[in-house]
C-alpha cells in the first residue's frame, strides 16, 4: 500500500497534500498543493474558500456545522484529495478513490485543508509515542 | 457558470430539501441527492456520481447537490468553519 512517513510534534498532524476538482469537472486535472490538517476529531473534510476559489469550485450544497459559537451553515464543495510521500517531494502526490463532499472553512495559517475522518476512515493511521506516523493509503485486507 | 446563479439555486434547493427531508431519511440516508429546481432529480449513493450526473444533465445550468442526513458536521476541537 502507498504510505507516507514523518515525525509529529505531539501536537497536530499536519501532512502536504494536493486538492483537485472532481472528475467530470472542466479543469478536473488542475492541483493545489497544501497543508492538510489530518483530524479525528472532525467529522467531514473541508476546505478554505480561497482554495476552492482558486479551483473554481461551485458551492454545490449547504450543510450545518456545530462551532463552539452554536449551529452555522456552511457551503459544500466537492473536490478530491492526494498526499505527497513527503514535504520535500512536490511530485506525483496520491490521489486518493473518488470524491469527497467537504464543507467551506474559515482561512488559516498553517492549514488549507481538514482530512477529517470521511478521510482518515477510509485509510490507515499510526501513530507511535517517539514522533513516527505512517498513513497508509487502502484499507488492510 | 454564473456564480450569483449557482448560489441562488443551492439556496432555494436547500430550502426545499430541508423541508421535505424527513421524508427521505428512511429510504435514503447518507445518499446524495441531484436537485434542480427545488426538485429531486435522483438519488446517487457517491457525491462524485451525483456530480457528473448533474454536468451530464444540465450543462451550464445551476444544481445542487445535499446529503440525506440530518447529522451536523461536527469538526472537533477545531472550529474553523465559517464560510
Amino acid at each position: 500500500m502507498p504510505e507516507i512517513r514523518w515525525r509529529h510534534d505531539r501536537s497536530r498532524l499536519i501532512v502536504r497534500a494536493a486538492v483537485l476538482p472532481p472528475a467530470g469537472a472542466p479543469n478536473e486535472t488542475m492541483l493545489i498543493a497544501v497543508n492538510a490538517l489530518l483530524d479525528t476529531g472532525a467529522t467531514r473534510s473541508g476546505l478554505t474558500a480561497r482554495i476552492a476559489e482558486a479551483l473554481d469550485l461551485p458551492g454545490l450544497g449547504k450543510k450545518p456545522v456545530q462551532t463552539a459559537g452554536g449551529m452555522i451553515q456552511t457551503e459544500r464543495y466537492a473536490f478530491r484529495i492526494g498526499f505527497y510521500p513527503s514535504p520535500e517531494i512536490t511530485a506525483y502526490p496520491h490521489i486518493l478513490d473518488g470524491t469527497f463532499y467537504g464543507i467551506g472553512l474559515a482561512d488559516s495559517e498553517s492549514f488549507q485543508i481538514i482530512a477529517g475522518m470521511d478521510v482518515i476512515g477510509r485509510n490507515h493511521l499510526e501513530l507511535h509515542g517517539d514522533g513516527t506516523s505512517i498513513f497508509r493509503f487502502g484499507s488492510p485486507h | 457558470m454564473d456564480r450569483q446563479a449557482q448560489a441562488r439555486e443551492v439556496d432555494a434547493n436547500y430550502d426545499f430539501f430541508q423541508r421535505t427531508l424527513r421524508a427521505h431519511l428512511d429510504g435514503h440516508r447518507d445518499e446524495y441527492a441531484l436537485i434542480r429546481n427545488q426538485r429531486i432529480v435522483e438519488f446517487f449513493e457517491d457525491v462524485g456520481e451525483a456530480y457528473r450526473a448533474g454536468l451530464s444533465r444540465f450543462p451550464d445550468m445551476p444544481f445542487s447537490i445535499q446529503e440525506v442526513t440530518d447529522e451536523p458536521v461536527d469538526l472537533g476541537i477545531f472550529s474553523h468553519a465559517g464560510n
